[in-house]
């Protein structure tokens, strides 16, 4: 016999009935056993039928029969709350049961007791508590010790008054580890739903917890390396010392022993200057450990792999990665393989990115269509990261676009418009290839990227207005940003071959001004109309339109890649929190839980100011290793090392007044936003540019800023469902 | 951590379900099922595609709330917090947790996954755990306190579950418990009590009891290593690793020391002044092995040394990696041509590179076709060869192949025109051109080259222990792209 066909739902009469059968017996005992089944099955699958029960199963108690009062109590606690009254007639026993021999049956009793909402339970709780936590089981000490939560949980203040804490703190100093690290999980509960208090923990203790950690089970050990980073060390001697004690753990078998190891390490790397220097081998243990989880299943590896990409933006310095380990399997999930390529992305430098490429171009031939787009997309990024892989990737680009494969050019499109924005002039071959296939492009935002290239770039006169009036004809059915981009190439081309682009030109500001009913459309329409027609264009001494010239056949600004950071503070909080639900989603943490406690870094003589990543870090690599004069940094690790400690040299700097200045254009930037609110403040030659951006995103500094990390969490919560609603 | 635990079936029914904490009721679980299990059972219906569920992400946040979860065979295991918890402990909770219940109901442990894992003899399923919906509720109580594991070792559990003691004869429970059987034949009896459970928790090491006896004292040791290659069609290697495991299974009495060490050209990397240049040739390099939580990492650390006390029954010592040095057992020379646009030609060489007395077992090379073949004509030096149409592969199979040899499968496959007709795909056949697959066993061979020197018991009993090491290595994915 089985228990399955006692699964069932079931009346509260009929089970009455046999229990009171079962009862006649000489022996109820087994009988008894299978109604609580019944019980309990009605428990897990929501029956609320069962409730009148309450005073019979109330009586089971006094049958001396561990498993049928262990069965009771879970019915008590069930339907308790539901009629308090009936529920008070069990006090009494559990009251005898907690003055009982047996351990187990303490524990059931303070438990039960700590569990049932009812105030009467509270009250009898909040009694006995103190006493239990004495108790010489250590068994019982740890229920009791989660009791106190619980109870924490139900009536805070009382708690607080009974100085219920104090006495968990007391527990800290059970000989017994097990008591210990359970009841900093149960302090740990209490803490992070209270705002006010804090766990705090001295020297000596974090250093006997530590000791702990070879004798305890794994959950223990996540207990207490996750309590460590209560501690806030004083000198760097200390912090140096407490991440030796705590590189053990990277060994664990258990992804969450490691990547709590990995938190603390990482926490207390705040309170040393440059750890990695110090200690050589850290970069290496805590790349390696990260890398063997990803032999764990999908759900751990993704958990994984996206607090690799929250240290790389953060913590360069700290791991040392192989970017091959995180080439995508063919059967990866979507999540994974998303996340890799992102990885892929920030681990590409110059020494690894012919391999990288190798690989993206694998991922770009593949069936899978969002996975080739992806691909593609990556080799945008790179190219505008890396300079010295600006070359091979688009050679490997103007390949796939070869293929006439309508999604792979359609992708390639949106990419080359940041690469030719990136490098003018340099790669004109490319322009070639893709306007061969521009038929085969129908969607919004490659349109807009190829109209945009054909205004900017194209050279060849007869092929630019064929297409340009190719892609018009159907102007007033096309979408917003594709409008827009349309009026300003129209413009464009009329500037540079006023007589073969006037009636292109006449015919889309006709339809937008007097067709179109969108007042964005006509008024930016109206705008190049007025420029055009100016006074000081018609007349004068320059040649023609000398000045709407000078606005709209103006270059573009650069743009880069460093956008890649994440704000500092946001990285600080998130690595005191790796492990856990907010850096699946790569987000502040408050964004995504709004009750969640804020953590930050605790102040102390020994905190290190937070390192600020200038700009583009792997351009300057290259550049150094291209000049010849890469001062002996062999390989590009040494050179990341160093970099806190060096003076920075003039190049970055430039590079970063360049890219501050740019932060205002980021319609082109690799990511593409679709905000579209125009600024007032802009003059008319940087207005020009925000009439010309094919997005017409206008975001100030701190938004682009962030520019990655919405890319991040947007693509986690894509990925994850999250609906995005009030932040 | 966990506010609250569920467990369904295929259709979304509850199977277990466990509140641990205030802020949710049970009626959350409706939403997961509404929210993840409905819409994929949707989605695998009206997609063609049997993945669409596997491909969302193991996490739903909704609110303040996150419903964090994994599928085993054909059952849902979801965890539900509130609030920023630690992600890592509920995932490698619900791993543990399957791996317990796979372990109490099936008798196998997860942790020998062989190549019969899949089958669904050993995943869990929705009888086997309603058949079983008492003890798995006892567990879930003992396991978590307050939402919190505290210990999942089966050791522990058969104290404090009931339904789980040997003892138990007033129920007969569908299950199997072969650990324990075993141990009962073997052994003398256990006294267990309400009462032993006093002296337990005063006992130094959680994972083991004190006052186990044996008659015989055994101790096996299993070096499984997992191969992981991928070539690219020219026979290079672009990535290989080894995913090695060391499994044990430990009848000793009383409380053994154990230590054992490797061949002296094992290098255990991440000690502290590693230098990866000076390393010789012939070394096997193991990267950041991970260890049971019975040894000692402090001790190892120190001076490199394993050293433990051993849970009694099965468990794994410890996994490695290792990426440098790989004994590479085969080499893959595949050559396909297209033969106009309805005709692909396959020449496939596969070289064994192991010594000559080792035969590797159940060899099996899956060659990816493309859809819609008409006519396959296939002819190989060796092995016996088929095509399967339901799933485009040719399979060639081999019982045993010996090392240092080398045969070849030749094939031609017709197409339908259909499939070539009409795209401009840029491979001219519409064809995902999935990698080429290798599956095989060969034991005694273990291809990072590692070697157990020796293998110490000491105990104050001064027993004598009789010892088994095997080897053994299997396919992962070793894969060759076309």
């Amino acid at each position: 016999m089985s228990d399955g066909k006692l699964f069932i739902k079931s009346k509260a009469t009929e089970l009455r009935t046999e229990l009171d059968q079962a009862l006649k017996k000489s022996k109820p005992h087994s009988k008894v056993k299978i109604v609580l089944k019944k019980v309990i099955a009605n428990i897990i699958l929501n029956n609320n039928e069962l409730v009148p029960l309450l005073p019979d199963i109330i009586k089971l108690l006094k049958i001396d029969d561990y498993e049928i009062r262990k069965m009771s109590s879970q019915f008590i606690v069930e339907y308790g709350p539901e009629n308090a009254a009936l529920a008070k007639e069990a006090i009494p026993y559990y009251t005898r049961f907690l003055e009982d021999p047996s351990p187990l049956l303490r524990s059931l009793a303070i438990k039960t007791l700590s569990t049932v909402k009812n105030k009467d339970f509270q009250i009898i709780s909040f009694e006995v508590i103190k006493k239990l936590l004495n108790d010489n089981d250590p068994e019982v000490r740890k229920a009791s010790a989660y009791c106190v939560s619980r109870l924490f949980q139900n009536d805070p203040d009382r708690a607080i008054r009974d100085q219920l804490i104090n006495n968990l703190n007391e527990l800290l100093y059970d000989n017994n580890q097990i008591v210990v690290s359970n009841t900093l999980a149960a302090l740990n509960s209490i803490t992070e739903t209270n705002k006010s208090l804090t766990l705090t923990i001295d020297k000596a203790h974090s250093i006997a917890l530590i000791s702990h950690l070879n004798v305890a089970n794994e959950w223990c050990q996540v207990y207490i390396l996750n309590s460590l980073s209560s501690y806030v060390p004083q000198t760097s001697d200390e912090a140096l010392e407490l991440i030796e004690a705590a590189l053990p753990s990277l060994q664990h078998e258990s992804s969450a022993v490691v990547l709590n190891a990995i938190k603390i390490i990482v926490y207390f790397c705040n309170y040393v200057k440059n750890p990695q220097l110090i200690i050589p081998s850290l970069s290496n243990r805590l790349g390696t450990s990260l890398v063997s989880l990803l032999s764990k299943p999908a759900e751990i590896q993704f958990l994984v792999l996206r607090n690799v990409i929250l240290l790389l933006l953060g913590r360069r310095e700290l791991i040392n990665l192989d970017v091959e380990m995180f080439f995508c399997k063919y059967d990866d999930p979507i999540y994974i393989k998303d996340t890799k390529l992102e990885i892929i992305y920030l681990l590409a430098n110059s020494q690894n990115i012919h391999s990288v490429i190798r690989e993206l171009e694998e991922y770009a031939t593949e069936i899978d269509v969002s996975m080739s787009r992806k691909a593609i997309r990556a080799f945008g990024n790179l190219s505008v990261k890396l300079v010295g892989a600006a070359q091979e990737c688009v050679e490997v680009l103007c390949d796939l676009i070869g293929n006439g494969i309508p999604y792979i050019v359609q992708e390639s499109a949106i990419v080359l418009k940041n690469i030719l924005r990136k490098y003018p002039q340099r790669f004109d071959f490319a322009v070639d290839v893709l306007l061969n296939q521009y038929k085969l492009i129908d969607e919004p935002d490659a349109k807009t990227s190829l109209i945009w290239i054909v205004g900017q770039y194209d050279d060849n006169q007869e092929r630019s207005i064929k297409i340009i009036n190719d892609l018009s004809s159907n102007f007033k059915e096309e979408p917003l940003e594709v409008q827009y981009a349309l009026l300003t190439a129209v413009t464009k081309l009329y500037l540079k071959y006023p007589t073969e682009g006037e009636s292109s030109m006449l015919n889309v500001l006709k339809w937008a001004t007097e067709e179109v009913d969108n007042p964005d459309v006509r008024d930016r329409a109206y705008i190049y109309w007025r420029l055009l027609s100016l006074d000081e264009n018609t007349s004068g001494d320059g040649g023609f339109q000398e000045k709407s010239k000078q606005i709209i056949l103006n270059s573009s600004p650069m743009i880069s890649s460093d956008n890649d950071n994440i704000d500092p503070k946001i990285l600080e909080e998130l690595e005191l929190n790796i492990g856990t639900l907010a850096s699946i989603y790569l987000k502040p943490v408050q964004h995504v839980f709004r009750l969640s406690k804020k953590k930050q870094l605790v102040p102390s003589p020994a905190l290190q100011p937070r390192i600020i990543k200038t700009a583009e870090p792997d351009i300057d690599n290259y550049n150094e290793n291209e000049n010849g004069n890469g001062n002996g940094n062999g390989n590009g690790n040494d050179n990341e090392v160093n970099r806190p400690s060096k003076p920075l040299p003039t190049r970055p700097n430039t590079s970063r007044v360049n890219s501050s200045s740019n932060t205002n254009h980021s319609h082109l930037a690799p990511h593409r936003n679709a905000s579209s609110t125009l600024s007032s403040r802009s003059s008319v030659i940087s207005g020009q540019k925000s009439l010309d951006s094919a997005g017409s995103s206008f975001e100030d500094s701190n938004g682009k800023r962030e520019g990655f990390a919405k890319r991040l969490s947007r693509r986690a919560s894509l990925i994850t469902n999250r609906k995005l609603s009030k932040s | 951590m966990l506010s609250a635990l569920f467990v369904y079936d295929n259709k979304g029914d509850i199977l277990v379900s466990k509140i641990y904490k205030n802020g949710v009721k049970r009626n959350i679980s409706d939403v997961f099922r509404i929210q993840v299990i409905t819409s994929s059972n949707q989605a695998s219906k009206s997609g063609t595609n049997v993945s669409t569920n596997y491909n969302k992400s193991p996490v739903l946040t909704l609110g303040s709330t996150s419903f964090i979860y994994i599928r085993s065979g054909k059952v849902w295991l979801c965890a539900i917090t509130r609030s920023n918890q630690d992600c890592s402990v509920v995932f490698e909770f619900l791993y543990k947790l399957e791996s317990l219940l796979k372990l109490i109901l099936l008798g196998t442990n997860n942790i020998n996954n062989g190549s019969n894992s899949n089958s669904n003899l050993y995943q869990l399923n929705e009888e086997l755990l309603s058949n079983n919906f008492v003890m798995i509720n006892e567990i879930l109580d003992e396991i978590v306190e307050f939402g919190y594991p505290t210990d999942m070792e089966l050791n522990h559990l058969k104290q404090t579950v009931l339904s789980l003691k040997p003892s138990t004869t007033s129920d007969s429970f569908n299950l199997k418990l072969p650990s324990l059987t075993r141990r009962k034949s073997s052994a003398l009896s256990i006294p267990v009590s309400l009462n032993s459970h006093e002296t337990n928790g005063k006992s130094k090491v959680s994972w083991r009891d004190e006052g186990i006896k044996y008659r015989r004292n055994e101790i096996f040791l299993n070096v499984e290593e997992k191969i992981n290659i991928l070539m690219n069609s020219e026979g290079q290697v672009l990535r290989s690793y080894i995913d090695g495991v060391i499994n044990m299974k430990t009848h000793l009495s009383g409380m053994p020391e154990c230590k054992f060490g490797f061949g002296e050209n094992s290098i255990l990397l991440n000690s502290s002044n590693e230098n990866s240049s000076n390393l010789n040739e012939n070394n096997v390099i193991l990267e950041d092995s991970k260890f049971h939580q019975c040894v000692d990492l402090s001790r190892f650390d120190f001076d490199r040394s394993i050293l433990f006390i051993p849970p009694d029954g099965e468990f794994q010592l410890m996994n490695y990696h290792c990426r440098s040095n790989i004994n590479l057992p085969f080499q893959i020379y595949p050559q396909i041509t297209e033969i106009g646009n309805s005709k692909l030609s396959y020449k496939i060489r596969v070289k064994s590179l192991y010594s000559s007395k080792l035969p590797a077992l159940d060899l099996q090379v899956k060659i990816p076709t493309p859809t819609g073949v008409l006519k396959s004509n296939i002819s190989n030096s060796s092995g016996k060869s088929k095509y399967h149409p339901d799933q485009n592969l040719i399979i060639w199979k081999f019982n045993k192949f010996f090392g240092e040899q080398e045969h070849i499968l030749t094939a031609e496959v017709d197409l339908t025109q259909t499939t070539t007709s009409g795209n401009a795909l840029s491979n001219s056949f519409n064809w995902t051109r999935p990698p080429l697959t290798l599956d095989f066993k060969i034991d005694m061979f273990s291809c990072s080259g590692l070697t157990v020197k020796f293998l110490k018991v000491q105990e104050r009993g001064n027993y004598k222990t009789v010892k088994w090491v095997k080897y053994c290595t299997h396919s992962g994915s070793y894969e060759v792209r076309l």
